[in-house]
């Protein structure tokens, strides 16, 4: 109770909408190491210059196909992997060189939702361990430490006697709402859901977004949601980035996204999704290939590989992010007119 | 898209059950569907509803013990083929029934070269010369769009991509000309644009040789885009059954309605999203009566102790909720007394 008054009252004082995380430029390589004296024979660029920026209570859409470096971003924000560049600007502060000691104070204020219920979570600790783990260290009796765990299990609508049950006893939605439980419990502003509803069956998905929506107004959260559903990420976020290869090719607000997609990649991504509507039935648009090695990629634009409209001149040249309308950027030089 | 002559195959209330220690398991409790020739006919369901045991007793490999076909018959043109010997059962298997699985990596033997795992698909059911089997798994390779497939018939299965990968399982599917292709999730493992291309491939081969498929998924946009006949299975029942319209511009089912509103997209933006409260049952304690009435917002008191029988809405429209049919007739009748 009193720590989510606490939290109301902070928030009244704050009257616009702030920047609560600020992406600049971000990278991560590793190396790929060959040989008897491990030898550092290429990089993998997985993160390759990320910009973007969330919004205190919005949500922000990363989408992508596997390997393009979108669980990546989420550790390096996390610091979990050490950025090898770039600027991570989180409430004003850029805890891009924080050394473990100096990052122990924001721990609480960014949490992860991990993909799989199943694996995330202590065979071996009840889910009510699982929540109170985080509390402990903060200073608070055990008394305070169940009361504030009940109240987690109830708000993300486990009954509060379960707590004394272990991750096997619930099925994949439960122990989905056991994961969000544990992200709330030290109370965050910001969440990272790295494919939070993936590995669940549609019935449950909806009530896991249903949840982390809800969440999101009682709380004013703010989220980075990571996921290669278009489905997903177009209902649940306010904008939404493109990520392909280590680098943003699109970002835009969701409905600007979906409406005048300008980089082919876009167009192509949202054409191969099949839509639940027979009379919308339409040849699906593939890509030609697939997503190659971010082994050395080539200079000049990442998709040229697999582009339609490629020229001579995007496979010479880097290409930055032009801004087409407020807000609307994308990595393209002849959908943008430049 | 006939179905004047008999299906191709014909699952005729089929049982399959899993014999625990304590208890059993009834992971598939008397399915019927049929698949015609040059059909594709779509299983939906969530995990756990018995779709992909349903498809793997077709083959004859529901492993026994623990699992055990209680009751029931598969007709495959004709023929009853859980009555059929083991040797039988072999000269179908791989050769008039062929399956593609979910994940490539692990059905593909990892020691074996691409092109020993397709030769040896063939040679089980042809007796083909070298040459011949080469120049069969050359034009295979082909068929199945992986470019310079010569070179591709020496490399191991981790030295390709997944998309590549389920394009040759696709291959070997392919090897013996099969009239039946059984996809189980053939396209869960992989990228959108990615299944886009394995989706417009299966469609291309069918076109081209005229087989049926079988294709088991939880995706209700896949369905949407290939199915022509679609199955909805809840706990072990198929909880409806109709052509691709019928079930999404005309859901009749309570579970059918639930899962399509359930399903998010740009056009509910804003706005809640419906969800189907509780959650799939066990198998192993499935509630009395009809299994989804725990879940159900149309249930009503004979729901939990009767197991309600398919009711028929015409052109092969059936649907498992006998409360929705009998609300849709006297709505009917009202309209009618009101003209």
């Amino acid at each position: 109770m009193t720590w989510s008054a606490k939290r109301k009252a902070g928030k009244s004082v704050e009257t616009d909408r702030q920047t609560i995380l600020k992406v600049e430029d971000l990278k991560k390589y590793f190396p790929v190491r060959r040989g008897f004296f491990q030898k550092i024979s290429a990089w993998v660029k997985a993160v390759d210059g990320v910009d973007f920026s969330i919004e205190q209570g919005s949500s922000l859409g990363l989408v992508g196909e596997s390997g393009c470096g979108k669980s990546t971003v989420a550790k390096v924000i996390l610091k979990l992997l050490e950025p090898e560049g770039g600027r991570l600007i989180f409430k004003g502060k850029d805890i891009a060189s924080f050394s473990p000691k100096e990052m122990r104070p924001l721990r609480k204020e960014m949490q992860i939702i991990f993909q799989d219920p199943y694996s995330s979570l202590n065979p071996r600790m009840t889910i009510g361990q699982s929540i109170e783990e985080g509390l402990r260290g903060m200073g608070l009796t055990r008394k305070m430490r169940t009361d504030r765990r009940n109240q987690l299990l109830e708000m993300v609508g486990i009954a509060s006697r379960a707590a004394d049950r272990y991750p096997h006893e619930f099925s994949g939605g439960q122990r989905q709402r056991v994961g969000v439980a544990r992200a709330l419990s030290v109370d965050p502003s910001l969440i990272i859901c790295d494919e939070p509803v993936s590995a669940l069956d549609v019935s449950i998905q909806a009530q896991i977004i249903n949840l982390l929506k809800d969440l999101q107004e009682q709380f004013d959260l703010s989220y980075l949601f990571i996921s290669h559903d278009l489905n997903v990420v177009g209902y649940f976020s306010d904008r939404i980035a493109v990520m392909y290869l280590g680098r943003i090719m699109e970002y835009a607000e969701a409905d600007e996204l979906f409406k005048r997609p300008l980089h082919p990649y876009t167009s192509a991504l949202l054409s191969a999704v099949p839509v639940p509507d027979p009379l919308r039935k339409k040849e699906l648009t593939s890509l030609g290939g697939e997503v190659p090695s971010p082994l050395d990629p080539p200079p000049g634009c990442r998709f040229q590989g697999r582009c339609p409209q490629v020229e001579s001149r995007c496979r010479k040249e880097e290409i930055p992010l032009f801004s087409v309308d407020a807000g609307h950027l994308v990595r393209c030089w002849k959908t943008t007119g430049n | 898209m006939n179905h004047d002559k008999d299906p191709l195959l014909s699952v005729r209330n089929l049982k399959v059950y899993f014999h625990g220690r304590d208890d059993t398991a009834r992971a598939v409790d008397g399915v019927s569907y049929d698949v015609g020739k040059g059909e594709t006919v779509c299983l939906v369901g969530e995990s756990g509803c018995g779709k992909t045991v349903s498809a793997l007793a077709i083959l004859g490999l529901v492993p026994d013990p623990p699992g055990e076909i209680v009751s029931g018959d598969i007709l495959f043109k004709g023929r009853n083929i859980l009555r059929l010997k083991e040797v039988e059962l072999q000269h179908i298997r791989g050769n008039q029934i062929a399956m593609v699985f979910q994940e490539p990596l692990t059905s593909l033997n990892p020691v074996f070269t691409i092109g020993n795992q397709i030769e040896e698909a063939i040679q089980v059911h042809e007796d083909l010369e070298s040459k011949e089997l080469r120049d069969r798994c050359i034009r295979l390779l082909k068929d199945v769009g992986i470019a310079s497939p010569e070179q591709r018939l020496k490399d191991y299965p981790h030295q390709l991509s997944g998309g590549q990968r389920q394009r040759v399982m696709i291959a070997m599917a392919l090897a013996c000309n099969p009239d039946l292709i059984i996809a189980d999730e053939p396209t869960t493992a992989l990228d959108v644009t990615v299944q886009a291309q394995i989706l417009n491939l299966l469609r291309t081969i069918q076109q081209k040789a005229g087989m049926s498929i079988l294709y088991i998924t939880h995706d209700l946009g896949v369905v949407a885009n290939i199915a022509d006949q679609v199955y909805v299975m809840y706990s072990g029942l198929i909880a409806e059954k109709g052509n691709t319209e019928q079930i999404f511009s005309q859901p009749r089912h309570p579970y059918t309605r639930g899962l399509l509103a359930s399903l998010p997209g740009r056009s509910s933006r804003g706005k809640r999203l419906h969800s189907i409260p509780g959650s799939v049952p066990n198998p192993s304690h499935k509630p009395g009566g009809c299994p989804f009435h725990p879940r159900c917002a149309s249930a009503v008191e004979t729901c939990q102790s009767v197991l309600p029988d398919m009711c028929d809405y015409g052109k092969g429209h059936l649907s498992r909720c006998p409360v929705i049919y009998d609300l849709e007739r006297q709505e009917k009748s009202r309209e009618k007394r009101g003209d």
